[in-house]
């Protein structure tokens, strides 16, 4: 018989089951004796078992089938579902997430998986007390926003997001096979978002010819179309909405298995995991978070004794919140642990040679916090020590910005840290400023512009070899833009500088360009290579006269 | 004429292989169900000449779903099919009136060889 033809349905179901089984783990975590959770525990690795048997992939049979005999002696009793067998589950199912990306990309194994099947049968729960110190037990608990409604269109059910875990009994049936849901490829559905793109772009082309023309007739034509094209895009767009919860799973364990390595009491809150985010931006929020959620566990929560000196309760916690505002996502990382002290970031800068002393002392406490997103002052380990936190968070920021976002900081020294992230519902169409330098037209999204400014050359202070100007009583360095980009410096006959504010390095910066040619609604591209490897580039668009612009990505270019 | 088959299996997979089998083999399937409660609601509907009926299921278990399907008709010919590891339930299945006990994976000749010895009495 050929078993190729079943390949694609093996690797989706395992996948399935794979997730109800971490969902199970956590679920059971919180309400040990559950029933419920002990027998679909069992019966995924069971399935799992068979289905791997079916297709002759050894290796994960024999992972599984370990899985399933421990989760038998569970459900006879004989074993206790406790913190060790958790561990173990979960390392099963990170196993059989390798071994499956083996199959699919068709490459001999690439993890052995060792003793795993000997630990689990061997295993036998630690006894009570005897823990030693570092061991200490790790409570991770998850508290549900009001319970999530299934999707509500056709297409957003068709996407294969798991189901919550109250659901999980659904789960061994995969979606798309009941009434009134059909399974789309994802192929088909971008196709249809390019389209609506392109229609978009279409638009301001008619809005163009419509402002040469001067006919009211035509532009009311338009201007209904604009309506109708929004209707479809709004559309279009919530089919590529897949709830936050895709994703989320793999936070409660990065948080669990931090907690745990560094000995910590953490209490994890998870709330808006039924948000839908665009799936081309989930994935990409993963690494961002994960990095979040380990700073804030690893160098924000302080060990236990130390939060009980100080009057807070031995455990920490960190709450990871999802909401929607009209068009915007917000995700926020709350912890209670040791906050930042901003004096300590500017002091840590200036030692780093990142800042003079001087500019140091322009910085607000917000400008000092966002410190922590320059590259060379994150990595430095005595700073992280002192600072608590930002390991790797100027990749955090540029990861967030690139999806047309922005990171923000508030932090109080001994009562916490919130890391806001604020993200655009889709990555697909942005709204942005064009401008103009030199013989080309470039574009920066709008979430990296603070203001834009026509600033006379008297407004122009030197300061040593700089060049700044005062906005809201701070002192902001200018740069140009044509420099940047090395083309020829604008002349600026009339005395006027056009420029836009932005942040980068943590600070503001005047970036001048040659014109402001205004705000549009851009429909990008992503650019094939070698040029998606230019740094500073984060796409192409076609502007409504035809011409094209590259999408400018700020952070990667100053 | 063509017997009728009804697959019953929580995995997608499996009823996928098991149907691609004994359509081959020139099976009608009479219809498909994921966990017990469906198999014995679904019997009643279709009335199937032999039914597969796998185990390890929510709901209601591969066992009480015999049991109740039994209980309904006293000819269904039920052959139950599940993973190593089950094989303690072979005794309580074979009391209950399944007729056959088929181990996963499926070999497909076991499996046609099977059903026709179970159609056949």
């Amino acid at each position: 018989m050929d078993m190729s033809q079943y390949k694609a349905l093996f690797l989706s179901e395992s996948r399935e089951y794979l997730r109800t089984i971490a969902e199970q783990v956590v679920a059971l975590e919180q309400s040990p004796g559950e029933r419920s959770a002990v027998d679909a525990l069992f019966r995924g690795a069971h399935s799992l078992k068979g289905m791997a048997a079916s297709m002759e992939y050894g290796d994960v049979v024999v992972v599984a089938h370990s899985m399933e005999d421990l989760m038998a002696r569970v459900r006879d009793g004989a074993v206790p579902f406790d913190a060790g067998v958790a561990d173990l589950l979960l390392e099963g199912v990170d196993l059989i997430d390798v071994l499956l990306q083996d199959v699919e990309q068709e490459r001999p194994s690439t993890l052995p998986t060792g003793d795993y099947a000997q630990r689990l049968a061997i295993y036998t729960p630690a006894p009570p007390k005897a823990a030693p110190a570092d061991q200490a037990e790790t409570q991770v608990s998850a508290v549900e926003a009001v319970p999530s409604p299934a999707p509500t269109t056709p297409a957003a059910a068709a996407d294969i997001a798991p189901p919550p875990a109250a659901e999980a009994e659904k789960a061994k049936e995969p979606a798309g096979e009941a009434g009134g849901t059909v399974r789309v490829k994802t192929e088909l559905l971008d196709h249809l978002i390019n389209l609506t793109g392109e229609l978009v772009t279409n638009k301001q082309r008619l809005l163009t010819i419509a402002g040469e023309l001067a006919s009211p007739a035509l532009n009311d034509a338009i201007s209904e179309t604009a309506k109708l094209l929004r209707s479809l895009h709004d559309e279009v767009m919530k089919v590529r909405l897949m709830p936050f919860e895709a994703i989320s799973d793999r936070f409660q364990r990065s948080v669990r298995s931090v907690a745990k390595k560094s000995g910590k009491e953490i209490h994890f809150e998870l709330t808006g995991r039924e948000i839908g985010l665009d799936r081309g931006m989930l994935e990409q929020l993963v690494d961002p978070l994960n990095h979040i959620l380990r700073n804030a566990v690893d160098h924000g929560i302080e060990e236990s004794g130390e939060r009980e000196r100080g009057g807070k309760p031995a455990r920490g916690t960190v709450r990871l919140a999802v909401t929607r505002d009209r068009d915007r996502i917000q995700i926020t990382v709350r912890d209670d642990g040791r906050g930042m002290e901003p004096a300590t970031m500017i002091a840590a800068a200036i030692a780093k040679g990142i800042l003079t002393p001087e500019e140091g002392e322009l910085l607000s406490p917000r400008q000092a916090l966002m410190l922590s997103c320059i590259p060379g002052f994150s990595t430095a380990k005595e700073v992280t020590d002192i600072s608590g936190r930002g390991v790797g968070m100027d990749a955090v920021n540029a990861a967030i910005q690139k999806l047309g976002g922005t990171l923000g900081i508030e932090s109080e020294p001994g009562v916490g840290t919130t890391i806001t992230l604020r993200l655009p519902l889709t990555i697909a169409i942005i709204h942005a400023l064009v401008v103009q330098v030199g013989q080309v037209k470039a574009a920066i999204p709008v979430n990296a512009v603070q203001r834009t400014v026509e600033l006379s050359r008297r407004q122009i202070e030197t300061m040593g070899k700089r060049q700044m100007f005062q906005l809201d009583d701070e002192a902001i360095p200018l740069l140009s833009l044509n420099r940047v980009l090395g083309l020829p410096l604008g002349r600026f006959p009339d005395g006027i500088l056009p420029l836009f504010v932005t942040e980068a390095r943590g600070r503001r910066v005047g970036i001048v360009v040659d014109r402001l040619l205004g705000q549009h609604e851009l429909f990008v591209k992503q650019l094939g290579r070698p040029l998606s490897k230019m740094a500073g580039v984060a796409g192409g668009a076609t502007l409504g006269d035809g011409e094209i612009v590259a999408i400018l990505d700020l952070a990667g270019l100053l | 004429m063509a017997l009728k088959v009804m697959i019953v299996d929580d995995s997608l997979f499996m009823r996928k292989m098991l149907r691609d089998i004994l359509v081959e083999e020139g099976y009608e399937i009479a219809d498909e169900a994921s966990d017990g409660v469906e198999a014995v609601e679904k019997y009643k509907e279709c009335l199937p000449d032999l039914v597969t009926l796998d185990i390890v299921m929510p709901n209601k278990t591969g066992i009480e779903a015999l049991q109740e399907i039994m209980a309904y008709d006293a000819g269904a010919r039920v052959v139950m099919c599940s993973a190593i590891g089950q094989e303690a339930l072979t005794t309580a299945a074979t009391e209950a009136g399944a007729k056959a006990f088929i181990l996963k994976p499926f070999n497909p000749e076991l499996v046609t060889r099977v059903l026709r010895e179970v159609a056949q009495g």
